[in-house]
């Protein structure tokens, strides 16, 4: 116990006073590689990755654009519409029959497609409902047999039967769906796009006299609707639809190049045209004109007023493509339009032989592509890019004292980009940059040869100091402003070159953070 | 009984490292039977004596080669509060750096007189040793961070060593004439459990360039008795059920000792401690790690760009590649952590002697030495003192003491070789040890005994 207090006596009270304590203090280097690596574009997009990207055998890159301006269906004008049958049959005479049934009514009307030029030879039906009702006054039982030859499904033609009591006033009804019929309508000298109807109406005699009146009739009623078709063939005529006028929006030229100055070497720009009609069409240009905004400039074609669209002969094969090659790209993208007004009218079998043969199918279509393919090859002035972001740090980062961000980068690109970074408060109000010099050449591009090929990578390597009273500024930022302007290769006088990006070009990058902390760690 | 021993062995072998020290002190302090543990040539002035299980003779020493309070603990001037001064911390460093922790306790001990000229001794004694080696590098990484160490290889090869064994131990001195006395002690060892590491080697590059990180690292630990507490698969409790019999290690080692009388005043010594070493064959399990590097050179720009991070393919590579791996390995010896004393002792006056020490203690491979000053005086046969002054583990302010107090049968002692220092100096104190117990004393020499080679 003595031995205890003489010990404690011994002690200053203050070094042992841990509730003044304040924490441990210490102030650690630490320094650790953030970033490193190579990276080309085929990187990024592995070849066959992306359709608008593609890499040609001397890994140029090319961007390519296709976007669908139109798309209108030729069946619209051959539409199937309703068609109906209104018959009524009076007995001839009054009067009383013996012997047996009496056969009242034989006869053939016709069902008429309304089908302008057309002569149509064949259509499978893929929907429609036919529709019979009959009525009677007679004083016997009649059977109503109504047959449409030419109607038929795997060799069955349609006949629908009725039997109509005997009444003062009898009426029946029937329906047959017509999904998966065909109609033949070859003109067998009863005329064109006619569907032939045979009508029988029999008095049934139940073994006893047949007494027949003098009003006494059978009205049959028949109407076909609903119908709609997977393959119509025939010969459409020369029939010439007038498209109305249209514009379309477009956005890949503001996309790319307006918010520049640019040049391109050999952008190639022009419209296709995919006919999956079995019918030769006639695409005459009445406007084709590129618009920025109310500046328009005319899209110069070859052929320059109309072209002939390439059909498949037969149903199943493949569709026609045919391309409008637009001759005055450079100054169509020179004014990076956002709109293209078109009015096209379409003329069906022009010079084409009477006796084609046309068909057109449920999916038959004609669709306007507009087709660009943008090589990366020319050349960029001030593309300027920016983004916001919120700080990623916080108060709590203050513990560092001071940072150095220590750079090495390597660029085969011909492309190089000035960055900034700017700070801002929660209106977005600039008090403070990263670079108090200006925007740094953080990226620079690579040197070029005439023909625009790498002739020696750019490389930056410096380190990016941020001391202590900067770092206590930008933690009072909420948000942070990266603006980074991109240019392409220049010649040693300043001129821009023509430089060719390509997909095996690398930016190499190696970055390292030293922080130099003061760090107290509390009790 | 036995089960307790285990138990206690159990719960130092879970605490900090350690190593055993000098013990300057007790090397003068002529009144107690427990000085013959410096040198097996002293002869205790009693007849008989017995050290009751457990509390005759207990021994802890803490040390600790690297930092003390004052390097960190420092008072800012502004506010006039304490805090942690990590670097000052650091400054204070050396090379390499120990923190050990031993303890002693005799299960039994006993001494008789055979004879004039022989002393017998028995003892049983539960020793346990940890020792961690704490490398400047290690620390420093952590205080300074690796970027003080740029384009430089930072060595951190912490080393950790446990030993405990059971000590059955015989001995005997002898006179041999009236100037040279010599004594022996043959011990059988049972060994407990026992940690050593036969290899560490990490190091971490840090480019000066791109600040990538380069780490590599090789281990070779070596353990017994050690593994299910390493897997988690038993818990310390679990010792209780432990017996004597499954003390399956054995060992031998001797204590070799001899005084020589140069003239009528001044007394030469020299012991030899813990010649021998412990064969492992029981529940031995090998720890390594053989070739580990890993460089991270930063996030790769291509993870990143196809929208993932790598830090999950690299916290798997880290872990894959520095993940010890163990394995049953074959029987091995680990060495004790032998001791040697020099000492000179001069009688300035009746019962007032003072004493010089040198010691040397080797341990794998590493020898640490220390310097002690002695001044022992007996007052009457009941109460015994020393003051000792000693320079060890890089650190010149150890002042201790030693006290003995008998009342027939029964003395009580401590001592220590720091006990005074510690809290008087202990903004610079690096180390605290201190030895107690009780004996049973029995037939104390009356003055001089009439020498044997007389008769």
């Amino acid at each position: 116990m003595a031995l205890l207090l003489g010990c404690q006596a011994c002690l200053n009270q203050k070094d042992f006073d841990f509730e003044q304590f304040e924490g441990v203090k210490l102030a650690p280097s630490v320094a650790v590689p953030l970033l490193h690596g190579s990276l080309t574009i085929e990187d990024l997009l592995p070849a066959g990755t992306n359709k608008n990207v593609v890499y040609d055998e001397n890994q140029l890159i090319h961007l390519v654009y296709d976007d669908t301006l139109y798309t209108t269906a030729i069946r619209d004008h051959f539409l199937l519409k309703p068609l109906w049958l209104n018959k009524a049959y009076y007995t001839p005479a009054e009067g009383v029959i013996s012997g047996g049934d009496y056969v009242a009514v034989n006869d053939r009307q016709f069902l008429s497609l309304d089908m302008g030029e057309a002569d149509i030879d064949e259509i499978n039906l893929t929907e429609g409902l036919l529709e019979l009702n009959a009525y009677s006054n007679i004083d016997a039982e009649v059977e109503l047999l109504v047959t449409l030859p030419e109607i038929t499904s795997e060799g069955e033609a349609v006949s629908l039967t009725l039997r109509l009591p005997a009444s003062s006033s009898s009426y029946q009804y029937t329906t047959l769906h017509l999904s998966g019929y065909n109609i033949d309508l070859t003109d067998y000298g009863a005329g064109k796009n006619l569907i032939p109807v045979d009508i029988k109406a029999t008095v049934l005699s139940s073994g006893q006299d047949i007494s027949l009146g003098l009003n006494d009739y059978v009205e049959v009623n028949l109407e076909m609707n609903g119908l709609n078709f997977s393959l119509m063939t025939g010969n459409f005529g020369q029939l010439k639809v007038s498209l109305p006028q249209n514009e379309i929006a477009i956005d890949i030229f503001d996309q790319l190049f307006s918010k520049a100055n640019f040049s391109l070497k050999a952008p190639q720009l022009r419209i296709d045209v995919l006919n999956t009609n079995g019918v030769p069409v006639r695409l005459e240009k009445e406007l084709l004109q590129a618009r920025k905004d109310d500046k328009p400039v005319v899209v110069e074609t070859n052929p320059s007023t109309y072209f002939d669209l390439s059909y498949p002969s037969a149903p199943g094969e493949e569709a026609g493509l045919s391309s409008l090659e637009i001759t005055n790209i450079n100054d169509i993208i020179s004014l990076t339009p956002n709109f293209i007004d078109y009015k096209f009218s379409g003329h069906l079998n022009v010079d084409q032989p009477a006796d084609i043969v046309n068909f057109i199918t449920g999916e038959s279509k004609l669709a306007v592509i507009l087709h660009a393919d943008i090589l990366l090859w020319g050349y960029l002035e001030a593309l300027t890019l920016t983004d916001t972001l919120e700080m990623p740090l916080q108060s709590e980062d203050a513990m560092v004292d001071e940072a150095l961000i220590r750079t090495h980068i390597q660029n085969e690109f011909p492309l190089g980009a000035d960055v900034q970074v700017y700070f801002t408060n929660e209106h977005y109000d600039t008090f403070d940059s990263l670079f108090s010099e200006g925007p740094q050449a953080l990226i620079p591009a690579s040197e070029v040869t005439d023909k625009g090929e790498l002739a020696r990578a750019g490389s930056f390597t410096d380190d990016i100091e941020i001391n202590n009273q900067r770092f206590e500024r930008i933690l009072e930022a909420t948000h942070m402003i990266v603006k980074a302007t991109l240019y392409t290769s220049r010649n040693a006088d300043g001129t821009p070159v023509d430089v060719k990006i390509k997909s095996n070009q690398a930016l190499s990058v190696e970055l390292g953070l030293k922080t130099n902390m003061n760090v107290t760690v509390k009790q | 009984m036995k089960k307790i021993y285990l138990l206690v062995c159990a719960l130092f072998a879970g605490s900090l490292p350690l190593l055993a020290q000098q013990e300057a002190t007790l090397h003068s302090m002529q009144s107690l039977p427990q000085n013959h543990y410096i040198n097996p040539a002293f002869t205790p002035q009693q007849q008989f004596y017995l050290g009751l299980p457990g509390i005759s003779s207990t021994y802890l020493s803490v040390t600790n080669s690297g930092f003390n309070y004052s390097s960190l603990v420092s008072v800012n001037p502004e506010t006039d509060s304490l805090y942690i001064d990590l670097i000052g911390l650091q400054k204070g460093l050396g090379k390499k750096n120990y923190l050990n922790l031993s303890a002693q306790t005799d299960v039994l001990s006993l001494g008789l007189k055979v004879n004039a000229r022989m002393y017998l001794f028995l003892s049983s004694t539960l020793k346990v040793h940890n020792q961690l080696m704490y490398p400047e590098g290690m620390t420093g990484l952590l205080i300074n961070g690796n970027g003080a160490y740029l384009g430089e290889t930072v060595a951190f090869s912490p080393e950790v060593e446990h030993l405990s064994y059971l000590e059955n131990a015989i001995g005997a001195s002898y006179t041999v004439d009236k100037k040279l006395t010599v004594g022996a002690r043959f011990k059988l060892l049972k060994g407990v459990a026992n940690i050593q590491t036969a290899q560490s080697d990490f190091t971490l590059t840090t480019d000066a360039d791109t600040y990538a990180l380069n780490l590599k690292g090789t281990l070779q630990i070596q353990t017994a008795g050690a593994y299910d507490l390493i897997e988690g698969n038993i818990e310390l409790v679990d010792f209780q059920n432990y017996s004597y019999s499954d003390l399956q290690n054995n060992g031998f080692a001797v204590d070799l000792g001899a005084t020589y009388q140069l003239s009528n005043r001044l007394m030469l010594g020299f012991s030899a401690l813990n010649l021998g070493s412990i064969k492992w064959k029981h529940d031995t399990r090998e720890y390594y790690l053989q070739g580990a590097e890993i460089t991270f050179r930063g996030l790769n720009v291509k993870d990143l760009a196809n929208g993932g991070s790598g830090t999950a393919e690299l916290e798997q590579e880290l872990e894959e590649a520095f993940r010890p791996q163990d394995r049953p390995m074959d029987s091995y010896h680990s060495g004790l952590p032998g001791q040697f004393y020099l000492s000179a002792r001069y009688e300035l006056a009746r019962n007032l002697n003072a004493s010089g020490l040198l010691f040397a203690q080797s341990f794998n491979g590493n020898i640490n030495t220390a310097f002690s000053a002695t001044l022992n005086k007996d007052f009457g046969r009941r109460i015994g003192a020393s003051l000792s002054y000693t320079a060890a583990n890089r650190s010149f302010s150890n002042l201790g003491a030693g006290f003995s107090f008998r009342l027939t049968p029964i003395q009580f002692y401590f001592v220590s070789d720091n006990i005074i220092s510690s809290p008087i100096f202990y903004r610079s104190a690096k180390a605290l040890s201190l030895r107690a117990g009780l004996n049973l004393m029995f037939g104390y020499r009356k003055g001089p005994s009439k020498p044997p080679y007389d008769n």
